[in-house]
């Protein structure tokens, strides 16, 4: 054999190392060195999300186009890089690229509290200027955060009274309908506004699949992330007690989780109006899919998409594909209420809440980012009234969190959010810890399952069996309280000193001491808490607890 | 010589230029929360007593419980020596006991290795040699004194006025909790005229004086204008529509009395 | 064979002692600091990141009033005992196709088996989530066109707390995974023909050349097989988190050890618990390893 085809093995090696040297200099290294050694005038910066759905990136792509277009004209050239990352994998990248130091410049953020802190620039001091993009639209000269329909209270992190990212756009939670399925069952009775109507176009159509020989599913939800069934016990917890915000929390006027758990012991809040939305759902949930636990949401839409299932639940973001991808009508509604009339506890109806105050989509400012003020720049470019009208509205199908937004799309327009309701939504005792929540959302489905005679009853016994491993999560509640207040009183150490030399520190101090003295009582309020757990475990048992009449405090 | 002498001076003129821009690159860092790049230039500058001082508190404030018990040992022995300049020497004493005070909340991670520092002794100095700075403001807050001390303490405060807002915002919190809620409004109350700094904090303020008022203490009069203001300043705030349905109850409430 | 290297002889052979110490150093780093890291932070609360607090026994004590984590090795437990049986299978296979007569054929069923091998797992598990869909899924479908179950009526195969389980124990039936047929049919191709003779000779029978020939000479085989078995079901969480979710299906019922560190640890960012699971994991295989190399014996 000739020498050269014995070491064909090594040829083609090296060969093969050769191209990639070729091809990671001329992309990678060399750009990187030049901007380095500050050779090349070209300012790079990335933009990293997990948003792979329709029109997202490609919306993006347009935008990037207009801001480095802008920029030329300005004279600065930059290049914007768009990154886009699966979302089962994004939070161990999102970690990875956050101790690596080599994070994008503008990142969505999967992290909350010590970890933005640590890692991200605090974007308060900015958000008080008008966003300059805004100019020439009703938005103009107005200040950034008030360009946010929740002014962003939703990105407010409450340990460090800071901002570390801001909001690319809102959701809501509707319900789509096969329209066919839904006339062909039910006739031509109008969509279904209260839960006692639901349930009844549930039956119907339960009746027609039986008359045609197909099971048919009334209501396809996503049940292997207990997302609808979540979402469902907040909407309609919402609506039946809201008005207890009004006396429970001495604070505020709006319930915590802790408040409720205080209410529940000193038998001030009437707990079988605490279980009433498990009720309801479990009334609802008797036409869910069999087997609806273990149905994620991509099985649900299959089975809607061949036309088994008459009400679907999810979010929004799947507006488009839900009306666009199916071969038979869908429309979009939301999701129905108690109602004032008809329901065992329309007495206690209290309306649909405001549906303002979920934005969401957060992007953030690495500290480690070389370029903070282009990144910074690009931030207010991206939440700006026209680039977000184009890139989440006009692209991606998607609501935008900014005020003022006009949607023509009348698939949109349905699911735009619901404002004026005159009552705030209300924490629930299930919240008080993670345990506590899965446990409950468990017994929920196995009543539901189970077709159980006593639903209310199955989730308050889940309750009281959960309420040991509660407490130890408390504890641990006021453990990382304690950690804060470390980080707060070094925030508070750096500006405090930092005022020494530059005075727009005290400021910051000062917001800082603001933010110490709401948390003082943290502590208090969360040992309160555990204390009360165990006062409930021991005096109520597997009783469900009857409350006495509210008695408003200080009248 | 003189050409030498000229050359020295240049070198030492340097040399001071160069260390002053490191120490204030040393506090730039130090106020952007970068404690690791602040510790690093602090210890090229040992033994200087800004240095220690950096060094110490970029220590202290490290997740390391052993870093941090030895931040606060060269901070305590700093303080103790009185080399910082007077301003310094505030904020040392101060960190120095907050972070003794924490450090001894948290006895699982520290144990009693910070029990040596006297911080309620150091707060209570502060208090006394400093009446007008915002250190004794925070001082005071972190004693999380009560209302009949905080009060008279910042009815006397001859600085800036905004170091106040902490402690009146406190002060309400303490009422609230011991059911005492007209206090809890005007304590409230004279936080948000000073000028709350926190704007999600200023909103809800504006909000919860109408609510103490009005839900807590029965004076929907004084709650009344405080309700208006809400709705005026926030009107797509969520809570505007509560106030908005507060005035409504009240006004149809009024309504059927006169009936 | 090893053999004492004498000090001189180290000093010539140095390049290679080179060679191996960079591997060395990459096992050591990647595979044994891990392991030494998870062990270490069994005493600390950790969030994996920026928390890192010695809390002593804290967590172990926690781990032993954890009902749901001794209910998950039971049902580790259960999976085993289950895998025990579903290895008896390819046994059988594998002396069946031992024995096809004609070369050709023998060939052939040997390539059936071992074409499902490219199935990657991922897909496989996804289809058999639709096979136990209850709505539309072929299990269920199957039974309402034979009549077992109503036209209406459906079994929820994996959100039944009694079926759940069983459920996933018949995952991947007939269980003859062309891994297992594989070696085993390697072990038994090994067998020398005069063996067969000579058997065949004494007049022995089908069963008998299988219980006192061909069982004991692939003996070997099967531990490695019992072995790799139990130690990947009781590290197995996967396919229980992707048929049921990160609860462990309906009360937790199929609820596995590995599960729950992957939901304590990456879900509630209590590293140090999961470290402290992980632990107790290593000793049961630890045990299960001791035990099965004490009594399941090879014959030479």
């Amino acid at each position: 054999m000739s020498s050269w085809r014995q070491h064909l093995g090594a040829i083609l090696f090296a060969l093969f190392y050769l191209v990639s040297l070729i091809m990671v200099i001329r992309h990678g290294a060399f750009s990187r060195t030049a901007e380095l050694t500050g050779v090349s005038d070209e300012h790079t910066i990335t933009f990293a999300h997990w948003q792979l759905e329709d029109g997202f990136r490609e919306g993006f792509d347009e935008a990037i186009r207009i801001f480095e277009e802008l920029k030329a004209k300005e004279g600065v050239k930059v290049k914007v890089v768009q990154t886009a990352i699966p979302r089962r994998t994004y939070p161990q990248w999102f970690m990875t690229q956050l101790i690596g130091g080599n994070c994008a410049d503008v990142i969505e953020l999967s992290a909350g509290g010590d970890l933005l802190n640590q890692y991200f620039i605090p974007l308060s001091e900015h958000l008080g200027d008008p966003n300059p993009y805004n100019r020439g639209t009703s938005l103009e000269g107005v200040p950034w955060r008030d360009t946010y329909v929740d002014e962003l209270t939703n990105a407010f992190d409450r340990t460090f009274s800071e901002y570390f990212g801001i909001g690319l756009y809102t959701t809501t939670i509707r319900m789509y309908v096969n329209t066919e399925l839904f006339r062909n069952a039910c006739g031509d009775r109008p969509y279904p506004v209260t839960v006692n109507e639901w349930i009844d176009c549930c039956r119907q159509i339960l009746a027609y699949g039986e008359k045609i020989g197909v099971p048919l599913i009334p209501i396809g939800v996503n049940g292997f992330t207990k997302e609808t069934i979540t979402q469902l016990v907040n909407y309609y917890n919402n609506q039946l007690n809201a008005d207890f915000n009004d006396f429970i929390n001495p604070h505020h006027g709006f319930a915590t989780v802790h408040t409720v758990v205080k209410g529940i012991a000193d038998r001030r809040l009437p707990t079988w109006r605490l279980l009433a939305p498990y009720e309801v759902v479990a009334d609802v949930g008797r036409y869910f899919a069999d087997g609806f636990p273990a149905i994620d949401a991509e099985q649900t839409k299959f089975l809607f998409a061949t036309g088994r299932v008459a009400f679907f639940i999810d979010n929004n973001i799947v507006a488009y594909s839900m009306v666009r991808n199916t071969n038979f009508p869908v429309d979009i509604i939301p999701i129905p209420e108690i109602g004032r009339t008809g329901h065992r506890y329309s007495e206690h109806f209290l309306g649909r809440m405001t549906e303002t105050g979920w934005t969401t989509g957060m992007f953030g400012i690495p500290k480690s980012s070389r370029e903070p003020e282009l990144a910074l720049d690009f931030l207010r470019f991206i939440t700006s009234y026209r680039i977000n009208k184009l890139t989440i509205v006009d692209h991606t199908k998607w609501l935008s969190p900014l005020r003022d937004m006009q949607y023509e799309d009348p698939i949109l327009r349905k699911c735009q959010p619901f404002e004026g309701a005159r009552y705030f939504g209300f924490a629930q005792f299930r919240d008080i810890s993670t345990l506590v929540r899965s446990r409950v959302t468990q017994a929920i489905e196995q009543a539901i399952l189970s077709d159980s005679e006593d639903p209310a009853g199955e989730v308050w016994q889940s309750f009281i069996d959960s309420i040991d491993r509660a407490q130890e999560d408390l504890r641990e509640s006021i453990v990382y309280c304690r950690r804060s207040n470390l980080s707060i009183e070094a925030r508070r150490s750096s500006f405090a000193i930092g005022a020494l030399k530059d005075p727009g520190y005290h400021r910051l101090r000062r917001i800082n001491m603001e933010t110490t003295s709401q948390r003082l009582n943290q502590e208090r309020i969360i040992e309160g808490a555990r204390v009360d757990l165990g006062r409930i475990a021991e005096e109520f048992g597997t009783e469900i607890p009857e409350g006495e009449e509210f008695v408003d405090y200080g009248r | 010589m003189t050409g030498i002498k000229t050359a020295l001076a240049i070198m030492a003129a340097a040399a001071l230029t160069l260390s002053v821009r490191a120490g204030d690159t040393m506090f730039e860092a130090y106020a952007d929360g970068d404690y690791y790049t602040a510790g690093r230039l602090a210890r090229a500058r040992l033994p200087e007593p800004e240095a220690r001082l950096i060094s110490a508190l970029s220590r202290l404030y490290e997740p390391s419980a052993s870093h941090a018990e030895e931040g606060l040992r060269d901070l305590y022995e700093l303080c103790g020596e009185k080399v910082l300049s007077p301003e310094l020497q505030l904020q040392g004493q101060l960190s120095l006991a907050r972070c003794a005070q924490l450090m001894q909340q948290r006895d699982d991670l520290y144990g009693q290795r910070a029990d040596y520092v006297n911080w309620h002794g150091i707060y209570d100095e502060i208090i006394r040699n400093h009446p007008n700075d915002p250190a004794a403001c925070d001082a005071l807050l972190y004693l999380e004194a009560q209302p009949e001390v905080t009060l008279p303490f910042a009815a006397a405060y001859q600085g800036d006025r905004r170091d106040l807002t902490a402690l009146y915002m406190y002060a309400a919190t303490l009422y609230i909790e011991r059911g005492e809620f007209i206090p809890a409004a005007r304590a409230l109350e004279t936080a948000y005229n000073i000028g709350i700094g926190n704007p999600i904090f200023s909103q809800l303020a504006l909000f919860r004086i109408g609510y103490l008022y009005d839900r807590r203490g029965g004076d929907y009069q004084s709650a009344e204008k405080y309700y208006r203001k809400f709705i005026e300043r926030y009107p797509r705030n969520k809570l505007a529509q509560i106030a908005a349905r507060y005035i409504d109850e009240h006004e149809a409430a009024e309504r059927t009395k006169s009936k | 064979m090893a053999v004492e290297v004498s000090v001189k002889k180290l000093r010539h052979y140095w390049p290679i002692y080179l060679l191996i110490a960079l591997p060395l150093a990459l096992v050591l780093i990647f595979s044994y600091f891990p392991i030494y890291n998870g062990f270490i932070h069994i005493f600390y609360r950790w969030n994996g990141s920026n928390i890192e607090e010695f809390v002593g026994l804290q967590n172990i004590r926690l781990m032993l009033g954890d009902r749901t984590l001794w209910h998950s090795f039971g049902v580790v437990g259960l999976f085993i005992a289950a895998n025990l049986i579903k290895m008896i299978l390819p046994i059988i296979t594998a002396v069946v196709l031992h024995h096809v007569i004609n070369d050709r054929a023998g060939y052939v069923y040997r390539v059936l088996f071992v074409v499902p091998m490219v199935i990657p797992a991922m897909v496989a598990i996804l289809m058999w989530k639709y096979f136990y869909e209850p709505n539309s899924g072929l299990f269920n479908a199957f039974l309402r066109m034979a009549g077992l179950i109503g036209p209406m009526e459906s079994i929820q195969w994996l959100s039944d707390r009694w079926l759940t389980v069983p459920a996933l124990i018949f995952v991947g039936f007939p269980w003859v995974g062309a891994f297992g047929v594989l070696i085993y049919l390697a072990g038994l191709q090994s067998i020398s023909e005069d063996i067969y003779e000579a058997a065949e000779i004494d007049g022995a029978g089908a069963w008998r050349i299988f219980t006192n020939i061909e069982l004991p000479l692939i003996v070997t085989q099967i531990r490695i097989n019992l072995l790799l078995m139990m130690i990947n079901t009781v590290q197995a969480w996967q396919n229980v988190y992707l048929y049921v979710g990160i609860d462990g299906g309906p009360d937790s019922v199929a609820m596995v050890p590995g599960l729950l560190i992957f939901r304590d640890a990456f879900s509630r960012g209590n590293f140090g618990y999961g470290c402290a699971i992980g632990f107790v994991i290593f000793l049961v295989t630890f045990v299960l390893t001791f035990i099965n190399n004490k009594f399941v014996r090879t014959q030479k």
